[in-house]
């Protein structure tokens, strides 16, 4: 464990009361072995996470960083092999740690023959809501998930996108504190997508926990409070919201090439510079936008565009994701 | 275009040839099953756990089995041979030991084996494993008192079987008297003469009531001729040294014919027998 | 009862009862009933026995389907699927979700029974008014409590379906251990029983013995379900030897699910 991430988690932590945090993960590790190789597989190293009521945070990360595993580990499905998890005070092994938490599985996948009006029922009887307020809820969830006039069909005839708001309903329909939501965007419309945003923010707005992954960076930067950056099992960066508008001042140009001694400067001033194979991004702050442009002139390099993105999220990640590289 | 006409053409081709190839093989299959053909059933130390928790329906299967095979060859009057009654031997063993209560398939057996193969033994032994398990039911003794008293000409065991029918429940109001005078007058043809009447309208089959009506028919000439044995005893105060005698006194105008194509014959204690021993020849 | 377990068994239950596996389990036995209205024509006087043998098994057969169908389908499909995260993201504990997914294929296998036990008494029905005479050995109860025996047996065969469910992982594996389960579970009796009887003419070595001993106190001896013949003969069964296997039933379900919430618990849902 690095000193400056420790020093870092220890921000987190350390200025909220111990009984008051919602979600806590305390250097939680987990290995996997691979059952016909023997070989092991580390998904998740000193992984450590605190998490306040009423905060939205977001992991993300490469495929195969972990993620996942974290999600599943504080859901009681997997039980890692070192570290302590709690849920509202509760461990994962104990059923009740779940009582007041919602959770959206990676790909989520139903009963085939069941409505999504039974799934509902099911998932608010299990978490022993009262009869009175089953009904209502589902109804008013169905309508805000557009799955309304498709509620007594059957699950297996819905497609994708409909069975991941089905999935987001339910997790939702007994109105718990907690969210843990895996890829709640994957397989949904641009509206969709929209409406999980709308969701995540209402849930803040009413003082609920959400912990998500995604990813989709814009929508993990507009909404999250916090952002975890996820690298080889490891939490690398955690983002206040504030340092990523900070970086929202900085203004993005694409150039067509890359010249040695462009490429020297942009180091000197401390701009980020990103090599495709058909463009380069130079990232700098607002006010060096006129001499950035000065420069790629005098190196002779066509700009293609320049834009004020908001992508700042992207730019770390795919930075952090270059640094870990061996 | 060619590939889509030569696929249906293809296919009325195949069909023919398939057809013509059923029918070799129905050909080729009913001479092989008419040359060395004998059905099997294997012992029930296989086919009772085989058959798990279906012994029921199984001894089913293989009672229809054996019915219909033997039914076939008693339908087209081929004689039975040893083969025959192991097979039936051995089938009847399997199906009564997958479902002991079977009655059906124990009758049907002992029909078999008493009136086609003369197997008694082996029939009387099937009806000993039925009153086992059918504790309850009259009829397994009544058939085991029958058979001795009609195919075993054992009147001592046959009024003992009916004497047990009679106490079970739903048996016949008769059978009490019948057993009683049975082991009474042991060697009275007259009690065979009811026995058998009775026995003719339990009787669905055709040949066996004819075989019944043979016998009464020839019970009761012997009946009629004891009787003018005794009128002759009472006129004389000897027997008769002969039938031929019975002739010649003018009790009656000839010795009649057996059914069965014996002779009437008496025994020196007046009894009349037949040399055929009431046997249909052969 | 737990309305959380409940709430697990009703999903289970309404998930298998729409299955159209369940249709054609259904019309095969329809179909065997049908026969047994053409087949016992051709038998000699004990119509009764054959109907009621053929109709039982029919039911009987029907109900194994669908536990080696749908109840083997419904436990491993939620692993194999992942449907278990959803259900577990609920606060169940690993034991109450087996026994609320165990309520559920008990439901099923019940509701199968109940239907096709009402179509049989409908098929023994009208053969018994078309043959009047040959039924007169017939007696209904003697049916039903076949019947009742069967529901045993598939409680406890759903009961090894959950434990298998918990060991292996894969839907094939539970299928063949649970046929295997079933087919030793119907024939050990009977093998202990040859065994033991003919223990001069066989010679085996103690190890075989032993092992032989051992499987009858640990397969479920299904023998004892199978009443099928003394109803097909209209024998009455003591009712004390009827409670006698439900007890055996339940406590052996209840082991079994004992065992299986173990290992489960410490099964890790990657």
């Amino acid at each position: 464990m690095c000193a400056d991430k420790r020093h870092m988690t220890a921000a987190f932590t350390g200025n909220s009361n111990k009984g008051f945090m919602h979600l806590d993960i305390q250097s939680v590790a987990k290995t996997f072995i691979t059952s016909f190789t023997r070989k092991k597989i580390q998904a998740v190293q000193d992984f450590s996470l605190s998490i306040d009521p009423g905060e939205i945070f977001g992991i993300v990360g490469p495929n195969g960083a972990g993620k996942s595993t974290v999600l599943k580990m504080l859901m009681g499905f997997i039980r890692p092999d070192k570290g302590k998890i709690s849920l509202l005070g509760k461990q994962p092994g104990d059923p009740e740690s779940r009582e007041h938490c919602g959770y959206l599985p990676e790909n989520p996948y139903f009963y085939d023959h069941l409505s999504a009006f039974e799934l509902l029922q099911f998932s608010a009887r299990a978490s022993d809501m009262p009869p009175h307020n089953i009904n209502p809820r589902i109804d008013q969830l169905l309508k805000l998930t557009g799955l309304d006039s498709a509620k007594n069909r059957r699950l297996r005839s819905y497609s994708k996108g409909m069975i991941q708001r089905a999935g987001i309903c339910f997790a939702l329909v007994h109105d718990p504190n907690i969210v843990v939501l895996d890829e709640p965007m994957s397989g949904l419309d641009p509206l969709g997508q929209q409406m999980v945003v709308d969701i995540i923010l209402d849930l803040k707005k009413r003082g609920k926990t959400v912990l998500f992954c995604s990813h989709i960076l814009s929508d993990v930067e507009r909404i999250c409070d916090r952002t975890g950056i996820m690298v080889h099992g490891r939490l690398r960066k955690i983002l206040q919201k504030n340092e990523l508008l900070d970086q929202g001042n900085s203004v993005r140009i694409v150039a067509d090439a890359l010249t040695p001694e462009l490429e020297r400067r942009c180091r000197e001033f401390g701009w980020s510079v990103l090599t495709k194979s058909t463009h380069v991004t130079i990232t700098c702050p607002r006010e060096h936008l006129s001499d950035a442009l000065t420069l790629c002139g005098e190196e002779k390099v066509r700009i293609i565009t320049v834009d004020n993105t908001v992508n700042t999220l992207e730019q770390i990640f795919l930075q952090t994701v270059k640094e870990t590289e061996p | 275009m060619t590939v889509n006409r030569l696929l249906p053409v293809s296919l009325i081709a195949a069909l023919l040839l398939y057809g013509a190839a059923w029918q070799h093989l129905q050909h080729e299959r009913h001479v092989f099953l008419q040359e060395n053909y004998m059905d099997y059933t294997l012992p029930s130390r296989f086919t009772g756990p085989a058959a798990m928790e279906f012994k029921g329906i199984v001894s089913d299967f293989l009672f229809l089995k054996v019915i219909t095979f033997l039914g076939e060859r008693i339908g087209k009057q081929e004689e039975f041979n040893d083969q025959h009654f192991q097979y039936l031997e051995e089938s009847v063993n399997t199906i009564t030991d997958l479902d002991p209560y079977f009655w059906d398939a124990y009758l049907f057996a002992d029909m078999i084996f008493t009136w086609d193969l003369k197997e008694y033994e082996a029939a009387n032994k099937l009806l000993l494993k039925a009153r086992q398990y059918r504790t309850n039911d009259y009829r397994v003794p009544y058939y085991l008192g029958f058979n001795y008293f009609f195919f075993l000409k054992d009147n001592i065991n046959g009024s003992k079987y009916l004497m047990e029918a009679s106490k079970l429940p739903a048996s016949p109001y008769y059978l009490a008297s019948l057993a009683a005078r049975l082991s009474v007058y042991a060697l009275e043809h007259r009690i065979g003469i009811i026995f058998l009447k009775e026995m003719i309208m339990d009787t669905e089959n055709e040949q066996i009531k004819s075989e019944f009506i043979l016998r009464i028919k020839a019970l009761e000439i012997m009946d009629q001729l004891e009787k003018k044995v005794r009128e002759y005893k009472k006129t004389y105060r000897k027997l008769p040294s002969s039938l031929a005698e019975l002739v010649t006194a003018g009790l009656i105008d000839k010795i009649p014919n057996d059914p069965y194509g014996g002779q009437f014959i008496m025994m020196e204690n007046g009894r009349v027998y037949t040399t055929s021993k009431m046997l249909r020849k052969k | 009862m737990n309305r959380r377990i409940w709430s697990l068994a009703v999903i289970t239950f309404k998930e298998g009862i729409r299955d159209r596996t369940l249709y054609g389990i259904g019309l095969f036995a329809l179909m065997i009933m049908g026969l047994s209205l053409v087949v016992t024509g051709f038998f000699l006087r004990e119509l009764h026995k054959v109907t009621v043998d053929i109709n039982i098994s029919a039911i009987t057969f029907g109900g194994l389907l669908i536990i080696f169908s749908l109840s083997v389908n419904l436990m491993s499909k939620d692993l194999d699927k992942r449907t278990i995260y959803s259900v577990l993201s609920k606060p169940f504990s690993r034991a109450q979700y087996l026994i609320g997914k165990f309520i559920g294929l008990v439901l099923l296998s019940l509701t199968a029974l109940c239907m096709l036990t009402l179509v049989s008494t409908l098929t023994i029905w009208a053969v018994k008014s078309q043959y009047p005479v040959y039924f007169k050995e017939f007696v209904w109860l003697s049916v039903f409590q076949a019947v009742f025996a069967e529901f045993l047996m598939f409680m406890v065969l759903n009961a090894v379906v959950i434990f298998f469910s918990t060991v292996t992982t894969s839907s094939f594996l539970t299928l063949l251990f649970t046929i295997s389960t079933y087919i030793v579970g119907q024939t050990v009796e009977e093998v202990v029983q040859f065994i033991q009887s003919q223990a001069q003419e066989i010679q085996l070595t103690t190890a075989v013995k032993t092992v032989i001993e051992m499987t009858q106190y640990i397969v479920p001896n299904l023998s004892v379900y199978d009443l099928k013949i003394r109803a097909a003969h209209g024998l009455s069964i003591p009712f004390s030897y009827l409670l006698s296997i439900t007890g055996y039933s339940l406590i052996y379900s209840a082991v079994l699910i004992l065992l299986a919430s173990i290992i489960f618990s410490r099964r890790e849902l990657t």
